[in-house]
């Protein structure tokens, strides 16, 4: 073992176990593997076995070990940044895989396994190997050394690299939770580099503004305030799009503008029904210190979930069906003028029985919810600024507009004429 | 045409001989270098990504596909028409740093050498450092920055301001590109120009500095 190496005694434990699992794992799948650290120094290995003959007469050139270890320093940075097996080939071609050693958050190194090939040594791997070394003395030993090599298909390749990473991560007592996250993490900053690179490639794309991207904002916490989940996360994923094109990647600023959206949904999902108290301990789950923006935009993610959940957190299924189609054919159906009788109707039940569930699972009566969802609808027609007052009443179904005027003050503070003149 | 998209897809199955055999037939039967290399590597290669992007292929499948694409890519480079006499252009490329991806940047280096540009690859995980103290150095007419990782591109940005800082953005271009790169991006960070694919920076230099 290198004594060089910093660890405490409990986790100099947990890499003690790495001994028995490496045997086992090469007499079940005939791979070689060596643990390394993060400088590519190799830290342990098996004793009694050696690595491959290949590899042996690689390292005897000058130069050689010094390559590898440049080679596996590497990939065991690559493997720590990504949490994951990283797949690459080292300086003389052979494929190899790194697994991130990471204990209690800190990187220790990587498993190094692999030293096959993907394919058969054909002409073109010979090419490849002049490319490599070319001025190798011992060339012709080195085709004798290849036909050794072990050749296994891509599964192959990824279930070994699979399995050592559940086993590191087991080893190393990881929460489970914690790789979820990364996984989700992945996924959240796949989603919205998916996004980018479809919104960048908009041929009518306008420059990004805080000016839109404020726009946009509202009419997420628009969406979520009438528990329109697919619109909310579908707006959600644009805003961070945006935000990174207008902040050109700034992690600072995209820190300060995530947390205060957090604030701003924090209040739209009360008005959607969740429990004040509730809301600001999910708010309180915000990490502040969080510095990279993928944990910035994962964790803004997460809390925008919880959000959503708790706006449909039913105790009963069937109630959950029911309200959700409510709530549906109200946005269905808001501009016409329909009545709480129709929306029951519409669901063959009775409208006691809708009111109650409302009341149960909302928190507000069916007129209430519907009212909220006309006046939402009212804002954004008034700010359109196309249509005159009486028009944008009947629009999102109010039969007299001297109501709709009553109406939209009580819930505004002041009157739809008001509201449109003040924007322009 | 059947040729092509055979290539294609023995790219997209990783089969490296299999490419180099299939590309040295489709050439004997007259197809141009450029047209293979645009219609069946790239578009081979372009589905690999694809799929990778949607999670549906392994990273080992990725490796395989790669040296496919590179084995293609190396029985063209003889090919590529090299009739060709521009005025003389010097260009720095490279990958930014924390970034290890350069298939893209290493075609675009081809595809410019091809039609005589001088490049000078600077490799993968290049620094700001790096790129200044090159710029310095070489002088090049245009610096091409490429980022496949969302979490590189404000490396761009702070190479454009250090070179304003520096007062050697004179009568330099930089250009930048890859996966996540969009032309706002590019603008927002005050890149000089922005390309969609190799192609069209070949077209650009072509256009820009024939002699004839």
């Amino acid at each position: 073992m290198n004594s060089a190496l910093e660890l405490d005694l409990t986790e100099i434990k947990e890499i003690a176990y790495l001994n028995d699992f490496l045997r086992s794992f090469f007499i079940a799948t005939g791979l070689y593997a060596e643990a390394v650290t993060q400088e590519g120094e190799t830290f342990y290995s098996l004793d009694d076995i050696s690595r491959c003959e290949f590899c042996s007469i690689i390292r005897g050139t000058p130069g050689g070990v010094r390559k590898c270890k440049e080679s596996y320093k590497r990939a065991a940075i690559e493997a720590a940044k990504w949490k994951e097996p990283y797949f690459f080939r080292c300086h003389a071609g052979l494929v190899m895989w790194a697994v991130p050693i990471i204990i209690r958050d800190n990187p220790m190194g990587s498993i190094i396994c692999g030293q096959v090939l993907l394919w058969k040594p054909d002409d073109f791997f010979w090419k490849e190997q002049e490319h490599f070394h070319s001025r190798n003395k011992n060339f012709d030993k080195l085709i004798v050394a290849v036909q050794k090599l072990e050749v296994v298909s891509a599964e192959r390749a990824q279930a070994a690299a699979d399995l050592l990473f559940i086993v590191v991560n087991h080893i190393v007592k990881r929460n489970v939770r914690t790789l979820e996250d990364i996984d989700r993490s992945n996924k959240v900053q796949q989603e919205l580099r998916q996004k980018m690179e479809r919104a960048g490639k908009d041929t009518g794309s306008e420059a990004r503004h805080y000016e839109t991207y404020i726009k946009k904002e509202q009419a997420l916490l628009s969406y979520i305030s009438l528990g329109d989940r697919a619109k909310a996360e579908s707006m959600f994923n644009t805003i961070f799009a945006d935000l990174f094109i207008i902040t050109k990647g700034r992690v600072e600023e995209i820190k300060q503008r995530a947390f205060e959206l957090c604030c701003l949904v924090s209040r739209s999902a009360v008005e959607g029904g969740v429990d004040a108290e509730r809301a600001m301990e999910i708010l309180d789950e915000y990490d502040l210190k969080a510095s990279d923006v993928t944990t910035v935009l994962f964790q803004a993610k997460k809390i925008l979930e919880y959000y959503l959940d708790d706006i449909f957190a039913f105790t009963n299924k069937k109630h959950l069906g029911m309200v959700k189609r409510a709530r549906e054919f109200i946005l269905d159906n808001y501009s016409q003028p329909i009545k709480v009788e129709d929306i029951s109707a519409a669901l063959y039940i009775s409208s006691s029985h809708l009111s109650r569930l409302f009341r149960q699972e909302l928190n507000c009566t069916v007129l209430e919810y519907l009212t909220r969802v006309r006046i939402v609808k009212a804002i954004e027609l008034l700010k359109r600024n196309e249509n005159s007052v009486q028009d944008v009443s009947k629009m999102v179904g109010f039969k007299y507009s001297s109501y709709f005027v009553r109406v939209f003050k009580q819930h505004t503070g002041i009157t739809p004429l008001a509201y449109r003149n003040k924007l322009f | 045409m059947y040729e092509t998209e055979l290539i294609t897809q023995t790219v997209i199955d990783g089969d490296a001989e299999r490419v180099i055999q299939l590309t040295e037939k489709a050439l004997d039967k007259g197809l141009l270098a450029e047209d293979i290399l645009e219609n069946a590597l790239m578009v081979g290669m372009n589905a690999v990504a694809d799929k990778f992007k949607h999670r549906k292929v392994m990273i080992p499948e990725v490796l395989m596909s790669t040296r496919a694409m590179h084995a293609g890519m190396i029985t063209l480079t003889p090919h590529l028409q090299k009739t060709r006499k521009l005025k003389k252009t010097k260009v720095l490329i490279g990958t930014v740093a924390g970034d290890l991806h350069d298939i893209g940047k290493n075609l675009l280096k081809m595809i410019l050498e091809s039609i005589g540009v001088e490049v000078i690859d600077l490799g993968i995980d290049v620094s700001l450092k790096e790129f200044i103290q090159s710029v310095h150095k070489e002088k090049p007419q245009y610096l091409m920055m490429s980022s496949l990782l969302t979490t590189t591109m404000p490396v761009m940005l702070e190479v454009i301001e250090e070179l304003i800082k520096c007062d050697i953005k004179r009568g330099l271009k930089v250009v930048v590109g890859g996966g996540p790169v969009s032309e706002v991006f590019a603008n927002e960070i005050g890149a000089d120009l922005y390309f969609n694919d190799p192609f069209e920076v070949r077209k650009y230099f072509i256009e820009k500095y024939s002699n004839g």
